[in-house]
């Protein structure tokens, strides 16, 4: 069952457009600071996680799941066999 | 508007929080036993704490008006010690009548080690045995979407299990879906910085409907906010949402699921009609 939003799009961006600035911009910065700060974290695996969010970020339609998405970015791949590789049946 | 925090560890907050939270609209608590900071060294360590947990919390909480509930269990950090869990769990059954107590919780997984499934087991059994209620804590951060499938998959395993009597909190945007898939309660922790804050909250409920999601602020001695579940209901009337959703998410929606414990006594606070200069003081 979905919640029927309270508002439209245009009141929704009108409300958050201030905070969506804000954070850009905090992301921007925290960037900048890593640039501008000594050695190179140009193939780290979390830059990639950086970038890889940003592109969800970055997609022009995000089938409101862009959270969930980059939720998995940072989520260890699942381990369907969990049980067989924990031995869980040989304690 | 009066509301619960089905999740909040108040032995680690001061009296005065308790009184903050009266003043916020807050009716009853719900204190699962948890991680102290520090592993502890014996089962009497654990006995302490489960009468802190049963006896002077719920005191604490009256002061203001406010009714304590609790869970108890060994924590899934603590599991790596397998010796000691198993004596912990072999001591609960003598605090389950206790006023108040209303299962098992918050087990769950930390790191999705082998120990810990063990011991989580342990506790399914225990609580299948025992027919208690179970609340659950999934992982933090990386670990949360594997740890949750795989506390879905020892749940599902168990056939004794009834899923409406069991809740899956700190869920997120990835694991909510799947955890309210399955017929289960879903709890949604307000922290600072890692879980979720009250606006992501919001959009779940938006997402998702009211059915089985619980609100938390899990107030620890970490950084949380006790008063964490207010800012979701000010967040839910800015976005325009009527009260009567508000209410059902923070109020009846704990209050139906803690009612299928048999240690659950709540007398719900009175709500008078409106005030008029002719009502008759007796």
């Amino acid at each position: 069952m979905n919640v029927k939003t309270a508002s439209d799009a245009e009141a929704v961006l009108t409300r958050e457009q201030f905070k969506i600035r804000a954070k850009l911009i905090e992301i921007a910065a925290i960037l900048d600071r890593i640039d501008r700060a000594g050695g190179d974290v140009a193939h780290d695996a979390r830059m990639l996680e950086i970038r890889k969010s940003l592109k969800v970020l970055s997609a022009e339609n995000g089938g409101s799941d862009r959270s969930a998405q980059i939720q998995m970015i940072y989520s260890r791949e699942f381990d369907s066999q969990w049980k067989k590789n924990l031995k869980l049946n040989e304690s | 508007m009066y509301y619960f925090d089905p999740h909040i560890h108040m032995v680690s907050r001061t009296t005065d929080d308790y009184e903050t939270l009266a003043k916020m609209g807050c009716v009853g608590v719900s204190e699962p036993a948890f991680w102290a900071g520090y592993d502890r060294g014996s089962q009497e360590g654990f006995r302490d704490y489960f009468h802190q947990l049963t006896d002077f919390e719920r005191k604490r909480a009256a002061w203001y008006g406010i009714s304590h509930y609790t869970w108890l269990c060994i924590n899934a950090k603590e599991a790596e010690n397998v010796k000691l869990s198993r004596e912990v769990i072999a001591m609960i059954p003598e605090f389950l009548d206790c006023p108040g107590v209303l299962g098992i919780g918050e087990i769950g997984l930390n790191k999705n080690t082998k120990n810990e499934a063990i011991i989580f087991l342990e506790h399914l059994d225990l609580a299948a045995k025992t027919d208690e209620q179970i609340l659950i804590h999934t992982p933090h951060l990386e670990d949360k979407y594997q740890g949750t499938r795989m506390i879905l998959d020892m749940l599902c395993d168990d056939s004794r299990l009834n899923h409406e009597r069991i809740c899956v909190d700190h869920v997120e945007e990835h694991t909510a879906g799947e955890v309210l898939d399955k017929g289960f309660w879903a709890g949604m922790t307000l922290y600072p910085v890692s879980k979720c804050t009250p606006e992501r909250a919001v959009d779940i409920v938006e997402k998702y409907g009211p059915e089985r999601l619980l609100v938390n602020s899990a107030g620890d001695w970490g950084p949380s906010k006790p008063t964490a579940v207010p800012d979701f209901i000010l967040e839910m009337r800015l976005r325009g949402h009527p009260e009567n959703l508000i209410r059902r998410v923070v109020y009846e929606n704990p209050l139906k699921f803690f009612s299928q414990s048999r240690n659950f006594r709540f007398t719900p606070p009175q709500i008078d009609e409106p005030w008029s200069d002719e009502t008759v003081l007796v």
